[in-house]
């Protein structure tokens, strides 16, 4: 093995590179963002329109799962820049204002950085604090806020740490700083709302039975502090219930108080007294991202979503959704608030309806209908099956006519697909859970027939119909050997290995370069890439069994294929491949569960289910799984062994038991820090098979002498019962002799050494 | 007691240890034009100890920088840039910025002084591939096994005019050795070794 490995070193140098005219010929690639971040409304997708530019040329920003912030083209899907983030600062939130967007990253959002919104080019990259020196907060981006002041500069108000606001110019410098004075006491500040006159800096103060509204106000030339006071409130939830609002009045902060809604006018010497709305009761309230307009949405206990405005004469009721109330039919609503070109708010619901079994949306222009509001309605085909269900969904809202609202929706799907929809129509989709791989495999694919072969009795009919099907490829045949035979050109290993014809698709190329890439992604589906081309041949979303009551996911472990081209007969089928995974419920409880499909188009083996719908696992284990193994005799079969070091076989039929008894002996090897917390990691490193009627009795550790570099750590012995060191079997003269011939050498061994036995 | 530990813990918050913003900025040039060309890039002191991003006019920042000696190196996907050696020193003063050729030793430093801010340009654009080879008679007679085979001929051709322009007696000698040696590989072959020793 050692000298394989040598060969192939040395073998190495001569095909380190490819030639300039290959690229992209017989290698791909293919741009991912990363899964965008659907936790809070700072992080997830969202529309950019450029303001002098249509509504095609408009980009969707994201910060995602692999640390990138990232836009995409609304148009066609394609990724229009990437900024990739350390490991160690990790994006906190982004805000976009006119052509920059502005991002806090690391702990306590100790860095910031502006950009090019059209081109992803950075501008500045600020530190604001040692990392670690932060005010470590949970969730991370409690107590960090960007804002922009509301004059001509390009200034950003970076709120860090949740006490230290500064303004910084676009050079980089920073104007003010200011730090709240009581560090040490309780006030954690969250929100900064910005006024041409005043800065206000929205926080939380602990009090005896729950949290106090505190607002201090700044300047914003000069940062000096102006006011400062706590508003009497009972705040039970955490920052993320504070709503700033901007309204006609002047900047407002709304909040849940028990079951009714609290507002206050902000002003700057903070003389305002907080109001109590007790005309209806609510259980929570949504920033939609609609507060520069001073729209938000609230939820009744029932799940009722209402459109809320404040305006002048206090919180106004604008829209009621109807249906919306939790129900059998409709799963919990999303809500989500975009703007149109001219600005104009709009509100959207979102919803999967049981019923229907289709996607709805339902937008909310508030200023439609001289005022009274237009609601329109759309039901669209989302396929559940294949993208599992809609996490978030972000809106753009055109108004190409009066009363004609087309709603542009970016949904990012629970398996990591983001896909952009034109009311009913879908416009593209990225597949962003393939950033997220967790185990892949090639699997072969097999020649491609050419003739078909006759079964069986056939009339004479039939066979003239057969060969008049046959024939039909025969003027391309022609041409192609002409042009071999006259030009010598033969397949190239330089040219890229597409099929020629749509009948040859899932067929190998000459060479056997072209294979079907089986992965399993961390989000739970499972995908069959094409080798060649990069392209996803079939993809299926993994079953959740009995936890999709409870909700849950399939952490993918190993994929095994089960069977090659070269074990099927064609009358067989095609290669199959079997994921193992683990699956942990919401509720804590963690399964083993096995996939088997065939490789080449996803289809279920037992195929109970319809090829449209989600991938039906087996229950293996009612537990954790330890580890998964390929036992390759004529069937392949899989061996799984739970905590508790009871094996499972996958298929479980008596043959393959009966296979499956003889017994392997693996040697695993422990990496220091690689588990959680810091725990060591076993790795398998070596197995070694036994014959059937072999048994490991006992393991005997070399005794440890000066000879070190024996490569292996340990020796091992099969002992056989209870006469001491013997071989197995002492039944024939045979077994007998090679016993007594393998001591021999060892002595010889240990004795040239120099060891002592 | 209490009063020593309270002046401990005072204390510790006084010793704050000096940490210097390194600047510098990128000087683009036909190997690296603009941003777009280099793409992101970052600067690092040592092994991504300290390091800054490049922005779009080319500037760059490593914060909080301890003081001590670095090594400065850029770290771009298509373009190869200079290293340079960083003294940050404890005190108020600038950081000095030197030369550094890889696979040197770091000390002695060199003498020469660079400016600071850090000025870096881009040396090189890395190329990833290789160019496609053409048939070529000179680099067919630059590989050694060929080198080898004409030197055999010339000597095969050589060898009669060398016979000429040499003594007459070397040259019987000389034959007579070649008979020798006929004889002793034809023995050879017919398997018969002891007339060939002979």
């Amino acid at each position: 093995m050692r000298w394989l490995l040598f060969l192939a070193g040395l073998c190495a140098p001569l095909v380190h590179a490819i030639h300039e005219s290959e690229v992209g010929v017989v290698d791909w690639h293919k741009l991912q963002i990363g899964v965008p971040l659907t936790g809070s409304l700072l992080t997830s997708l969202s529309f950019h329109v450029p303001r002098e530019r249509q509504s095609a040329d408009g980009l969707l920003l994201s910060a995602t799962s692999s640390n990138v912030l990232a836009a995409v083209y609304a148009g066609n899907g394609s990724v229009a820049w990437r900024y990739i983030y350390d490991a160690s600062d990790p994006i906190v939130l982004y805000q976009q204002h006119k052509d920059i967007v502005a991002t806090l990253s690391g702990p306590g959002g100790s860095t910031l950085r502006t950009f090019d919104s059209s081109t992803g080019h950075l501008i500045l990259e600020k530190r604001l604090h040692k990392p670690d020196t932060a005010r470590i907060l949970e969730p991370s981006d409690v107590g960090t806020a960007i804002s922009f002041p509301s004059d001509d500069t390009s200034d950003v108000l970076a709120l860090t740490s949740a006490y230290t606001i500064r303004r910084i110019s676009s050079s980089g410098n920073v104007v003010w700083t200011w730090t709240s004075p009581d560090q040490t006491s309780s006030v954690i500040y969250s929100h900064i709302l910005t006024t041409p006159d005043v800065i206000y800096a929205l926080g939380l103060t602990k009090s005896f039975r729950s949290y106090n509204l505190h607002v201090t106000t700044l300047s914003p030339t000069t940062g000096s502090i102006l006011a400062s006071a706590d508003i009497a409130s009972d705040i039970t939830s955490g920052p993320n219930s504070l709503l700033p609002l901007t309204t006609p009045k002047g900047p407002q902060v709304a909040w849940l108080e028990g079951e009714y809604l609290r507002t206050v006018v902000l002003t700057p010497s903070l003389g305002g007294k907080a109001a109590l709305h007790t005309g209806a009761e609510y259980a929570s309230v949504v920033d939609v991202g609609l507060s520069a307009k001073g729209h938000f949405v609230a939820l009744k206990a029932d799940g009722t979503g209402r459109v809320l405005k404040l305006d002048e004469k206090g919180v106004k009721l604008v829209w009621e959704f109807d249906d919306s109330a939790k129900s059998e039919h409709n799963a919990p609503s999303l809500y989500s608030g975009g703007l149109d070109a001219d600005g104009h708010p709009y509100v959207a619901r979102v919803f999967w309806s049981h019923a229907l079994q289709k996607a709805s949306v339902h937008v909310y222009a508030p200023h439609l209908a001289d005022g009274k509001g237009l609601v329109s309605g759309f039901t669209f085909s989302f396929q559940t099956n294949v993208h599992g269900i809609i996490k978030h969904a972000a809106l753009y809202a055109a108004l190409p006519k009066p009363y004609d609202v087309i709603p542009y929706l970016a949904l990012t799907t629970s398996t990591g697909a983001i896909q952009l929809w034109q009311g009913e129509r879908a416009l593209w989709t990225r597949e962003e859970g393939l950033s997220r791989i967790g185990v892949a495999e090639m699997v072969e694919m097999p020649e491609r027939k050419t003739v078909a072969a006759a079964r069986g009795a056939e009339t004479f009919l039939q066979r003239l119909q057969r060969q008049m099907r046959d024939a039909k490829d025969f003027p391309q045949y022609l041409i192609h050997f002409v042009k071999r035979f006259a030009t010598g050109s033969y397949a190239s290993a330089t040219s890229r290995a597409t099929p020629s014809t749509e009948n040859d698709s899932l067929t190998r190329d000459a060479f056997g370069f072209r294979k079907v890439i089986v992965t399993a992604t961390e989000l739970g589906k499972v995908y069959g890439l094409d080798s060649s081309s990069g392209e996803v041949l079939w993809s299926r979303v993994l079953g959740l069994g009995w936890a999709a009551q409870t909700g849950g996911h399939i952490v993918p472990v190993k994929i095994f294929v089960t069977r090659t081209v070269a074990d099927a007969e064609p009358e067989e089928g095609g290669p199959q491949a079997v994921l193992v995974a683990q699956r942990i419920a919401d509720n804590g409880l963690v399964d083993t569960v096995v996939f088997h499909f065939e490789a080449l188009t996803g289809k279920e083996v037992d195929s109970s289910s319809p090829p449209g719908d989600i991938l039906h696992g087996t229950d293996i284990i009612s537990g954790p799984l330890l580890g998964a193994y390929l036992l390759e005799k004529e069937t392949k079969v899989v061996v799984l062994v739970d905590e508790f070091r009871q094996v499972y076989l996958y298929p479980d039929t008596p043959a393959s038991s009966k296979r499956t008894s003889h017994r392997q002996f693996t040697g695993h090897q422990p990496v220091l820090d690689a588990g959680l917390q810091g725990r060591a990691q076993l790795h398998p490193t070596f197995a070694s098979s036994l014959p059937p009627h072999e048994d490991i009795l006992a393991l005997v550790t070399r005794p440890s002498d000066p000879v070190a570099s024996l490569g292996k750590s340990q020796s091992y012995k099969r002992l056989n019962g209870s006469d001491g060191e013997a071989y197995v079997g002492d039944a024939t003269w045979e077994e007998r002799t090679w016993k007594e011939v393998v001591r021999l050498r060892e002595d010889m061994f240990w004795a040239r050494v120099g060891g002592v036995r | 007691m209490a009063r020593l530990i309270s002046f401990l813990a005072l204390l510790g918050t006084c010793v704050t240890v000096f940490g210097a913003d390194v600047a510098g900025f990128i000087r683009w040039n036909e190997h690296c034009t603009d941003i777009a060309d280099l793409g992101q890039a970052k600067v690092v002191l040592d092994n991504g100890e300290a390091w800054g991003s490049v922005n779009r006019n080319g500037n760059f920042v490593i914060p909080d920088v301890t003081p001590g000696t670095y090594l400065l190196s850029v770290i771009s996907h298509d373009h190869h840039f200079d290293k340079l050696r960083i003294d940050v020193p404890s005190n108020a003063e600038l950081p000095k910025v030197r030369p550094y050729i890889a696979g040197t030793p770091m000390n002695p430093p060199s003498p020469i002084k660079l400016p600071y801010p850090i000025r870096i340009s881009a040396r090189q654009r890395n190329t990833y591939f290789v160019p496609r080879e053409g048939f070529n008679v000179l680099g067919m007679f630059q590989n050694p096994m060929m080198m080898m085979m004409a030197a055999a001929g010339v000597m095969m051709l050589a060898t009669p005019y060398l016979m000429k322009s040499m003594d007459p007696e070397m040259v019987q000698e000389f034959q007579q050795n070649q008979a020798k040696m006929a004889n002793l590989q034809s023995s050879l072959q017919t398997g018969d070794i002891k007339s060939g020793s002979a």
